[in-house]
């Protein structure tokens, strides 16, 4: 079953939910959107992914 | 005036920055305090224009870093990272004279060296120059220095995973690229972006959208 946000929305979501840039009511709501969705969910455990593997390039390209 | 750090031979900026001077700008009157509101980079920016070459020193202390990591994750080559940086700030100084406050000014040194990036990778020339510290070299030996914390084979899942996060950004089409440096690695705001790149903010989320939805596809196995 899809996201009932909306793919722009929960993409936008998911981005910043990682990124630590929604504000804390939406930080919340959207945590709680994440207990209930799979699809949200995946995606964020994705994103999480793909963030922590920028952060191991990027500290290899720090220490060169 | 040519500031004193930039060679008058040969046009490139030396390594030395000059002190900066604070009381020494031509106009004295502008030396005083700067109100938290302003743009200081702005503000050392029009000193610039007016002739205070300790203003541009300390713009290039301020700014040199954060984009020749940005032109570096960019191309993934530290020569082509350095000369584009050099770049970069030789045509900031260039343009002082025309130079207006209307934008901040790391928006607009994040334009001028996403321009200059993106055309490098358009023309192709990172197919022809392509060395990284997370590369393997022409006898296949890693450039990495390896962590001696790690076994053998740690290291060898690890070297592999480098490289394949290098191929994933690198597989990106270049705005995109420029959109998820920007994002992750400055943390600017949509609308900054935009400003350095040229276009909407809508299309930055869109960009960001697409080049994130490509890397989760790529890398979400890492997690």
């Amino acid at each position: 079953m899809g996201c009932p946000l909306g793919l722009d929305e929960s993409g936008e979501l998911v981005v910043g939910y990682t990124a630590r840039t929604l504000g804390p009511s939406a930080q919340i709501a959207f945590e709680r959107h994440l207990k209930c969705c799979g699809a949200c969910a995946e995606a964020a455990a994705a994103q999480q992914a793909v963030w922590d593997a920028l952060d191991e390039w990027d500290a290899v390209l720090a220490r060169s | 005036m040519i500031p004193d750090l930039i060679d008058q031979e040969t046009g490139q900026l030396t390594t030395c920055a000059a002190q900066p001077s604070w009381d020494g700008g031509v106009n004295n009157d502008r030396t005083t305090s700067i109100p938290a509101h302003r743009d200081w980079d702005a503000e050392l920016m029009l000193r610039v224009r007016d002739g205070d070459p300790g203003s541009f020193a300390l713009l290039l202390e301020r700014h040199r870093g954060p984009i020749l990591h940005f032109l570096y994750r960019m191309v993934q080559n530290e020569a082509v990272a350095e000369e584009l940086t050099q770049e970069v700030f030789l045509r900031v100084y260039k343009s002082r004279g025309n130079y207006e406050a209307t934008a901040k000014f790391t928006t607009w040194a994040f334009r001028i060296a996403t321009h200059l990036a993106l055309n490098w990778i358009r023309d192709g020339r990172s197919e022809k120059s392509q060395t990284s510290l997370d590369e393997e070299t022409s006898n296949g030996a890693g450039r990495q220095v390896p962590d001696r914390r790690r076994t053998v084979e740690q290291e060898l899942v690890y070297q592999a995973k480098l490289r394949e996060v290098r191929e994933a950004i690198k597989g990106l089409p270049a705005k995109q690229r420029a959109a998820v440096m920007m994002h992750k690695y400055r943390e600017m705001e949509y609308a900054q972006i935009a400003g350095a790149i040229g276009c909407s903010e809508s299309a930055v989320k869109s960009l960001l959208f697409r080049a994130y939805e490509a890397l989760r596809a790529r890398l979400a196995h890492m997690a």
